[in-house]
């Protein structure tokens, strides 16, 4: 098993980019207005195909983003009850 | 007369086409116009293709570089089983963020041979229009008039047939490379991994409170013992509430839906102790790994599952080694207070029981 090490910037330089990658992913959703034409619906199926997938990626990283702050929370409670624990039976 | 059969000349409700020139206007006495006007512009895909590449396209680059970002600081600062099991799942992003942007490029360059496509359609209806003019007859607007004399009928028949079928051969390509190209766009792959990391996140929500109860009321079970005068030493009274504890910190920290469901299991079987144990073990052991909701099959498989077969390895080599007066004590008592649970809870834990089996 590797060394278990979390830094002091995990939320904010690692979670905070995946939020910003997911608001700029959402940004994507506002698409142009297109003028008529027999191949402008399918343009738009396509279009809208794409960002629904660009959707899923933005909340994927919102969610990754929480996930990453709940591993810093979860590592340092279980360090701090391992500090207590010791500090418990120390002398 | 006249009618605009720019939408659909082809399938005009008004009048019936002719024969010999398809998508003309026809009255009672014969063909009376037909349209040349543009069935759509170049400048429709062409606004859709600068959509794509001046915005959609610099802001995906722009999302990968801030995950590709937060991998690189994830390196320095993020190590460990967690540590890995997030590098991992950020490579897995980038790769779906790759294959949008392939999807993105490919739709800009399909919608932009969709505006060549129109390009050609508008330079055979202007051609048409200059032939029509050169042959005499009456434009008027985007309509050829048919000529007075039966002399020129011919030609305009078969520039009204010309127009027809050239109305037709661009729907068709439509539906050749635009219609029948929407399914090469679905990226299931990046539907299928984002769904099962939502519904990973989501389990481990929900087991991570059902894990708490589950705990908690193991707790409550392992006072009442004591208070019954049910005669357990101190030390197994020690390991009940271990357990407990255990079990505790692993829905704190982990909380799969595994969890909740093998700790039933565990607790459902012949020997409830060494379940309980296996369970507690291998979820402590592969906690770190789970820690993050990381729904890859390959992490799920490698490492948390790897860690968790240690761990249970570990801890059912190590309750071969107990006394089996203690372990019969135990496997009694947990299997006793488990179903006391139940009672007590109105079967509720039954009922997850079924629910989960």
């Amino acid at each position: 098993m590797s060394e278990l090490r979390v830094g002091a910037d995990l939320e904010h330089q690692v979670a905070a980019r995946h939020h910003q990658a997911a608001e700029g992913l959402d940004e994507l959703l506002s698409i142009p207005a297109l003028g008529p034409g027999p191949g402008t619906g399918s343009m738009l199926q396509i279009l809208a195909v794409l960002l629904e997938t660009s959707h899923q990626l933005a909340q994927a990283n919102d969610l990754t983003a929480d996930a990453v702050r709940d591993v810093a929370h979860v590592i340092r409670s279980t360090d701090a009850q391992v500090d207590q624990g010791f500090r418990a039976v120390g002398p | 007369m006249s009618v605009d059969l720019r939408t659909a000349p082809s399938a005009s409700t008004l009048t019936a086409p002719s024969p010999s020139a398809p998508g003309a206007m026809c009255t009672a006495s014969g063909p009376a116009a037909f349209s040349i006007a543009s069935d759509g512009s170049p400048a429709v895909p062409r606004l859709a293709v600068t959509w794509v590449r001046g915005t959609a396209l610099p802001a995906l680059v722009t999302a990968r570089e801030q995950v590709q970002e937060a991998l690189d600081r994830a390196a320095d600062s993020f190590q460990g089983l967690s540590g890995t099991a997030y590098a991992f799942h950020a490579s897995i992003m980038l790769r779906h963020l790759g294959v949008l942007a392939d999807g993105l490029t490919r739709a800009a360059a399909l919608f932009e041979s969709y505006a060549e496509r129109l390009v050609a359609h508008e330079r055979l209806l202007s051609s048409v229009r200059a032939r029509a003019v050169a042959s005499g007859f009456p434009v008027t607007g985007d309509l050829v008039g048919a000529p007075d004399g039966l002399a020129d009928a011919g030609a305009w028949s078969t520039m009204a047939a010309e127009v027809a079928t050239e109305r037709q051969a661009l729907r068709q390509w439509v539906a050749t490379h635009l219609d029948a190209a929407l399914a090469d766009f679905l990226d299931e792959e990046t539907f299928e991994w984002v769904g099962r990391f939502f519904a990973t996140h989501h389990s481990t929500l929900v087991s991570g409170a059902l894990g708490t109860a589950l705990a908690d009321a193991h707790l409550r079970r392992v006072a009442n013992i004591d208070r019954g005068g049910v005669r357990l030493t101190a030390r197994e009274l020690d390991r009940l509430a271990d357990d407990a504890s255990r079990l505790a910190r692993a829905a704190e920290a982990v909380g799969p839906i595994a969890v909740a469901y093998d700790t039933v299991t565990a607790l459902e079987s012949e020997e409830p102790g060494r379940g309980m144990a296996q369970v507690s073990g291998g979820v402590i052991a592969a906690g770190l790994v789970l820690t993050l909701p990381i729904s890859s099959a390959v992490v799920a498989g490698l490492l948390a599952t790897g860690a968790t077969i240690v761990a249970v390895e570990g801890v059912k080599h190590a309750w071969g080694e107990l006394p089996d007066d203690w372990t019969d004590t135990l496997d009694e008592s947990i299997g006793e207070g488990w179903d006391d649970l139940k009672d007590a809870t109105g079967d509720v834990a039954g009922k997850v029981w079924s629910w989960v089996s």
